[in-house]
């Protein structure tokens, strides 16, 4: 992970001519595409398990449908249905999922410099799918530093194209077999945090990170009781500070 | 409570999360290092709690197996970087503890 003071505007017209494979928009699409795909893979035991409490969440069928393409944030759709379904105040929800989607902040930081001289309806629309998958690829493929900007465009969207596409088809077919898929979803309920913490694994790449999620894990067992549903928030916010807190000399370098 | 609010809220909020870096860091700008640190942290921090609350937040107890197979799903993936590693360890860890523990003297 890039520190964020340490990003330098990129040095985008340094390296001559892209590679091959990412000759045209096509291949960068396709090139983007196959990269996120065991991300995208990774996501549907989430998704399945989203349009499973969909099914069950007291949504009408058009808002069940809709909340995916609205939300657009699969583990803060997660949070938020689960907040719903045990009857937390609304405004607790919200406080809650956006609370959980507070790092994507981190990710446009991330992603800013190499979009920087896109047009500002083009960087409007590239804000849209920023999430953690498309991060983790992208970011890593442009620090290569053989893409043009045109490349790097296709190949960003076809890595959300298809990450999204295949969260909201497996969201939404989950959601209409929905109880049926209850049994099975019941009995492999360790889908959905297999699938997150299989990111938590990617985000924790120093001390820093590790004490901020182990205190937020700690935290989350322990404030389990408190009042309103309040312990996810609790957790989170107390892990950011207690990372912060021990955060020692190794801030000086990118990590 | 209006549904359409509540999903509207979210993600409008979220999307102005999204949109803030790519506007506020146009110019070759940047964030100042106070906001360094908290940020890069948001990411474990959040998504540890979410995982822990998946696991004990429900109505019923913890599942050991599951418990352990989580542990195991995120040291299968810190060692091979591979997201998918996630399930090829941790789903039949699930399975397999959980049949074992089944078997346990209670």
């Amino acid at each position: 992970m890039t520190g964020l003071a340490e990003l330098d505007a990129p040095s985008l017209e340094q390296v001559g001519s892209p590679s091959p494979e990412l000759a045209t928009w096509r291949t960068a699409v396709h090139a983007g595409a196959r990269d996120v795909t065991p991300m995208a893979v990774g996501v549907v035991p989430l998704s399945v398990t989203i349009g499973v409490l969909l099914s069950t969440s007291g949504l009408s069928s058009v808002q069940a449908v809709a909340s995916g393409p609205i939300m657009l944030a699969g583990a803060s759709q997660l949070a938020a249905l689960r907040l719903l379904a045990a009857g937390v105040a609304p405004t607790v929800v919200i406080a809650s999922s956006l609370i959980l989607n507070v790092r994507i902040v981190l990710y446009g930081a991330a992603f800013a410099p190499w979009f920087a001289r896109e047009r500002l309806f083009v960087r409007l629309l590239l804000a849209i799918p920023i999430v953690d998958q498309l991060y983790f690829v992208c970011i890593r493929r442009f620090e290569r530093g053989d893409l043009d900007r045109r490349a790097r465009l296709g190949y960003y969207a076809g890595a959300a194209g298809w990450l999204y596409g295949t969260w909201w088809a497996t969201q939404l077919v989950a959601l209409a077999v929905g109880p049926r898929l209850l049994d099975v979803a019941g009995a492999l309920a360790v889908l959905a945090p297999l699938a997150l913490v299989a990111l938590l694994a990617i985000a924790t790449s120093d001390r820093p990170t590790g004490v901020a999620a182990t205190a937020a894990a700690a935290l989350a067992i322990v404030a389990g009781p408190l009042p309103c549903n309040t312990s996810l928030l609790v957790a989170a916010l107390g892990g950011i500070a207690l990372g912060s807190a021990c955060r020692g000399p190794d801030a000086e370098r990118a990590t | 409570v209006n549904m359409w609010i509540l999903m509207v809220a979210i993600g409008v909020g979220t999307y102005l999360l999204r949109v803030s870096m790519l506007l506020a860091l146009a110019g070759g700008r940047r964030l100042g290092r106070w906001a360094d640190r908290p940020l890069q942290l948001v990411a474990p921090a959040a998504l540890a709690a979410l995982v822990i609350t998946l696991l004990v937040g429900g109505a019923e107890p913890v599942d050991p197996a599951d418990a352990v197979a989580v542990v195991a799903g995120f040291l299968a993936v810190r060692r091979s970087r591979n997201v998918l590693h996630a399930f090829s360890v941790g789903v039949p860890a699930s399975l397999l503890l959980g049949i074992a523990f089944d078997h346990l003297p209670s």
